[in-house]
């Protein structure tokens, strides 16, 4: 009985859940970086923004379907911060080797799972519509893909040596 | 197997296409960053050259300064102190005239020697060159060289002196001390001439010998290895304060080396 259950409140939950956990993530990493109070201000104001756009988006979504628009909206959110984090490091350059930083496996291994997953997460459900379930696991099966290299880069940032300051 | 639908293909290479995009950005943060710590790095290798460099001119100036006290003492000083004594020792009560020659003679001697404590004082300072300037503490340097009497010195200031970096003015100094050993050492000329040009764009210093002058070495000879540690040396310290060191000469009519600095005035 509990296999016939559809698996997407579960989805909309992950969804999210998610956007705060990497909201908050990329608030520790990019607060601190912003020069002015309004700045930061103005950061926080927008995450609140995507996660109220966010939770109406996924009121909106069906239980039957996959929830697309509102994944579509999370990956352009984490990949946007992705985004700032590397504008970050290409206007402040630290003195450091960028890959010997935990962050920078983390955020690029996120930002190749949802940028790269954007596109896959926006058109799942018009294809599952349209076409129907037999082409769209491949689709799913290239998202799977996708997810496995953010794992393969989550991996190098956990067993990365952190650069230590001399 | 069932063909794939064009709209998939079509994502398909969409995302593909995303993923080289971001592949792409984090190549470039990841070389632009690398970029930049070996950029730091080398900022720092020629921060630490520079100070060496500092630090070894002015040990060198303080080496010459202390030869030029001792040949000061030797040759002046001495010579004075001497004198009166002389004087003093020789001094007849019987004689009045002749006693009171000597003894004005001997204050005269004694006041010279002050004179020479005095400026000797004044080039113990270590600071010197950064109180007084370049142009002034050069210009002491040829008074040292003149008061040897073995050679004539003239120092000429075209435009109005200003003051540029201390650190780059110590080197400065070093350089024309350099210059003007050789030429009190190799170039058996009678006069020394030192030339600044002042102008809102640069400083140019020329120090003038009526020398032997030579024949600069060609490059890569044995001659030249030998002849070029202290033109190295000066071409070397130039180069680190962004200055840059011209030598000409041609045997009988003497020797020229021009520095020329460019840079922003420093108001006094």
């Amino acid at each position: 009985m509990f296999l016939h259950t559809p698996n997407t409140p579960v989805y909309k939950i992950n969804c999210v859940v998610s956007f705060i956990i990497l909201s908050v993530y990329f608030s520790i990493k990019h607060l601190g970086s912003f020069q002015t109070r309004g700045a930061r201000i103005a950061f926080i104001a927008i995450e609140l923004i995507i996660l109220a756009a966010l939770a109406m988006l996924i009121g909106s979504e069906t239980n039957d379907l996959f929830n697309n628009h509102s994944f579509g909206l999370l990956a352009l959110a984490i990949s946007a911060y992705a985004i700032v984090f590397y504008y970050q490091k290409l206007l402040n350059p630290v003195i450091e080797h960028i890959t010997a930083t935990r962050s920078f496996w983390f955020i690029s291994g996120l930002f190749i799972y949802y940028g790269g997953s954007f596109f896959i997460f926006s058109t799942y459900t018009v294809f599952i519509q349209s076409i129907g379930n037999k082409q769209s696991p491949v689709l799913w099966n290239i998202h799977n893909v996708i997810f496995l290299i953010m794992c393969i880069f989550f991996s190098k940032g956990f067993l990365c040596r952190p650069y230590q300051k001399t | 197997m069932q063909a794939l639908s064009k709209d998939i293909v079509l994502v398909i290479i969409i995302t593909l296409f995303v993923l080289l995009i971001i592949s792409f950005i984090m190549i470039f943060t990841f070389l632009y960053q690398k970029r930049h710590n070996n950029y730091i790095k080398e900022k720092q290798l020629i921060q630490t050259q520079f100070q060496q460099t500092l630090l070894q001119a002015q040990l060198e100036i303080q080496e010459q300064t202390l030869k030029n006290i001792s040949q000061e003492i030797h040759d002046n000083i001495g010579q004075s102190l001497s004198l009166a004594k002389l004087h003093l020792g020789t001094m007849d009560a019987t004689q009045p005239l002749a006693l009171e020659e000597k003894i004005l003679d001997s204050r005269q001697l004694v006041s010279k020697a002050i004179r020479d404590l005095r400026q000797l004082s004044h080039s113990l300072d270590a600071d010197q060159i950064g109180k007084i300037g370049l142009v002034q503490a050069l210009e002491t340097e040829l008074e040292v060289i003149s008061r040897a009497g073995a050679h004539q010195t003239k120092l000429e200031v075209d435009g109005t002196p200003y003051r540029i970096d201390k650190q780059k003015e110590l080197i400065l100094f070093r350089i024309v001390q350099e210059a003007l050993h050789n030429i009190i050492k190799h170039a058996e000329a009678r006069t020394i001439g030192l030339h600044f040009r002042f102008t809102p764009v640069g400083m140019e210093l020329r120090i003038l010998d009526d020398g032997k002058g030579f024949t600069i070495p060609l490059h890569g000879t044995n001659e030249n290895i030998t002849f070029g540690v202290g033109i190295r040396n000066m071409h070397d310290r130039a180069n680190l304060i962004g200055a840059t060191l011209h030598i000409s000469s041609t045997p009988e009519t003497g020797t020229t080396v021009s520095l020329y600095l460019s840079q922003t005035i420093k108001p006094n």
